[in-house]
């Protein structure tokens, strides 16, 4: 039986695609999915033997339900990124998606700290250089941003690991106590990687200013496989549930007002991981079970949305709202895409995140999860409107001018296909993805109950929502041009306090310095005056009288010593 | 901040049939439905229709809100912290 770990497969094919022609690497990211999914299924669950490092146990492999769904879908929208590659040129960001695939893919399925550390660390390095790839304008300080995230995430989950390794000698991936300090660490740099309320602003940032490619790779392959860390490590913990909630809210607030649509995409991913998190939190076999299964259908749809969107990106320079004006004139594929995509991320019944959903509500349907409940039911409706009806209604603005078409290339169509394509056969024949769930789940998304809510949720909402936009519209102020979030004050007021408190560190710095300096002068000009004044041992009364003095003690101490 | 007219579009009206289709077929099903004890009053047959209609004045109004308490710079390209 072979022990490879699947996301080896990917890691090694990064390097390979490196030294491949222009048309092989398509191919190559293709056929290095398929044989890392060969392996994956191809083994039964359970561990590999551990092998010896440094003293340290480490475990390359081990499968069961929960690392197989997650590796499952990274496969799945590897495979959809894989034609949506061959529309441009750059083997350099096809190395860094491979490897930013692979890392993710690794950490799913090694089985100890060390070892998910190196592979998580390696996913997070590989997000920063798909980013630095980019060739967008601003995508080289971007990258350095994310880079500094993931330092401090790689620090604190190495800290934690630490902690962890010297109180209990054990390095199993398994539950953690977030009340340890061990498991405080590592919790801080998994919510890094969801994206939690203050950590999310790297998401957003590094989706915004990723190539086309780079987006859509980046919203797969990142924050989930932090929701799955956080399944396998902290499940049940009630702080999760708060997370994921204030997830909710500030990825909804986020997504309806920013006015540009890769950005409001992360913003609207961020709010429906919070959900996972959410669920998490809740920690019953079945909120575990449907947290796993909406981070399956979150990574396919919002990898189409991303890839959608970089598509009007490469076509039309940029993914804001004013781009999307006319779309359907010169982009009428796109467009009617668009809009499919659209229902998909807002989990309209017959796609893959309207089946997992009903699993979230029947997972928060409690009283003590009532906020909870709402905030799931709630998300669609926001997102179906930004998503769908406000995109729908810019797209299919009527033009004076006809446009000439300017469609996305064939082969980025044929990737984004694919992925609606998942998102609606598991929506629509959804127990293949329950079966392989940890728990065992007979549930029927289709039924009245389910189907009746989330029609009337999505109708009411829109008949609203138009209305609304409809009368406000004639008097519609002019977007801004950004948004402040988090970022917004460490760039900010944090940055001029740092830049002070440097300005003011290298004061001190200089002043010390040249005290030091003086005081070093000083001691050696005393230095030289003494020298020159035992050099001249018969020129002074003291210094004759000190020579003979010096060597009667230095006998008085050479017979002391012999005695 | 500047005001300017803006076109509706043309695909409100069908949207706005397919929305009402589909909240009518929704409530309609809703309410058909046996009586079940709910957990909450969200949770009771028209419930989802409420929550609907809170998450679009929301999308609408907070968006605006948002927009004029966070929003920094003009329409044009993006100028990243």
């Amino acid at each position: 039986m072979l022990t490879l770990n699947p996301g080896f497969v990917l890691i090694i094919a990064s390097f390979l695609i490196l030294a491949a022609p222009r048309f092989a690497r398509p191919w190559l990211i293709a056929a290095a999915a398929i044989v890392a999914f060969t392996v994956l299924l191809g083994r039964e669950f359970g561990a590999a033997t551990a092998v010896a490092q440094m003293g340290l146990p480490v475990v390359f492999l081990s499968l069961d339900a929960l690392n197989r769904i997650f590796g499952i879908a990274v496969l799945i929208t590897l495979m959809t990124l894989a034609p949506y590659s061959a529309a441009r040129r750059h083997g350099v960001e096809d190395a860094a998606i491979l490897l930013l695939a692979g890392g993710a893919l690794s950490a799913l399925f090694v089985g100890d700290l060390v070892s998910f550390v190196a592979a998580f660390t390696l996913a997070g390095l590989a997000s920063a250089w798909v980013v630095l790839a980019s060739p967008l304008e601003g995508s080289n300080p971007a990258g350095a941003r994310l880079l500094i995230w993931q330092g401090i995430e790689g620090l604190l989950l190495l800290v934690g690991v630490a902690f962890h390794l010297v109180s209990n000698q054990d390095l199993a991936l398994t539950r953690l106590n977030a009340g340890t300090i061990s498991g405080a660490f590592i919790l801080s740099a998994l919510l890094i990687r969801t994206g939690a309320p203050l950590a999310h602003v790297w998401f957003k940032d590094a989706v915004a200013y990723a190539s086309p490619l780079g987006a859509a790779a980046s919203a797969a392959f990142t924050t989930l496989i932090g929701v799955y860390a956080l399944a396998r490590m902290f499940p049940s913990e009630p702080a999760l549930t708060w997370i994921g909630g204030a997830m909710i809210v500030l990825g909804a607030v986020y997504a309806v007002a920013e006015p540009n649509l890769r950005r409001a995409a992360a913003y609207a991913q961020t709010a429906q991981t919070g959900v996972c998190v959410a669920l998490i939190g809740v920690g019953s076999p079945i909120a575990l079970a449907g947290a796993e299964g909406h981070a399956f259908a979150v990574m396919i749809a919002f990898a189409a949305l991303q890839m959608l969107l970089g598509g009007v990106v490469r076509q039309r320079g940029d993914a804001r709202m004013e781009q999307i004006d006319g779309l359907a004139g010169d982009m009428p594929l796109t467009a009617v895409l668009l809009v499919v995509s659209g229902l998909a991320v807002s989990a309209a019944p017959g796609t893959s995140l309207f089946a997992t959903q009903t699993v979230a509500l029947d997972a928060f349907g409690h009283w003590d999860w009532t906020p909870l409940w709402a905030l799931t039911m709630a998300l669609p409706a926001v997102i179906f409107a930004k998503f769908v009806l406000r995109i729908a209604v810019a797209a299919y603005r009527p033009r004076i001018a006809l446009a000439a078409r300017n469609e996305a290339p064939f082969v980025m169509s044929l990737g984004i296909s694919l992925a609606l394509f998942f998102c609606i056969t598991v929506g629509l024949a959804p127990t293949w993805l329950y079966d392989l769930m940890p728990a065992d789940l007979s549930f029927d998304p289709f039924a009245v109950h389910n189907v009746a809510s989330q029609a009337q949720l999505l109708g009411v909402g829109g008949c609203v929502y138009l209305l609304l936009h409809v009368s406000a519209a004639r008097l519609t102020a002019a977007s801004p041009a950004r948004l402040l979030d988090a970022d917004a004050f460490y760039s900010g007021p944090l940055a001029k306090v740092a830049g002070r408190l440097g300005r003011w560190g290298l004061t001190v710095y200089d002043t010390v310095q040249s005290a030091m300096e003086g005081l070093a002068k000083g001691a050696g000009r005393l230095g030289l005056r003494w020298i020159a004044y035992w050099d001249r041992p018969f020129s002074q009364v003291w210094g004759t009288l000190a020579q003979p003095a010096a060597l009667a003690l230095l006998l008085v101490i050479a017979f002391l010593a012999s005695a | 901040m500047s005001k300017r007219r803006a076109k509706p579009g043309g695909a409100v009206g069908p949207l706005m049939v397919v929305c009402g289709a589909g909240a009518l077929a929704g409530l309609a099903l809703d309410f058909m439905q046996p009586a079940q004890p709910a957990f909450w009053i969200g949770a009771a047959p028209g419930g989802a229709a409420a929550l609907g209609a809170a998450a679009a004045v929301f999308a609408v109004i907070g968006a605006r809100l948002v927009a004029m308490v966070l929003g920094r710079g003009k329409d044009g390209s993006d100028a990243d912290a």
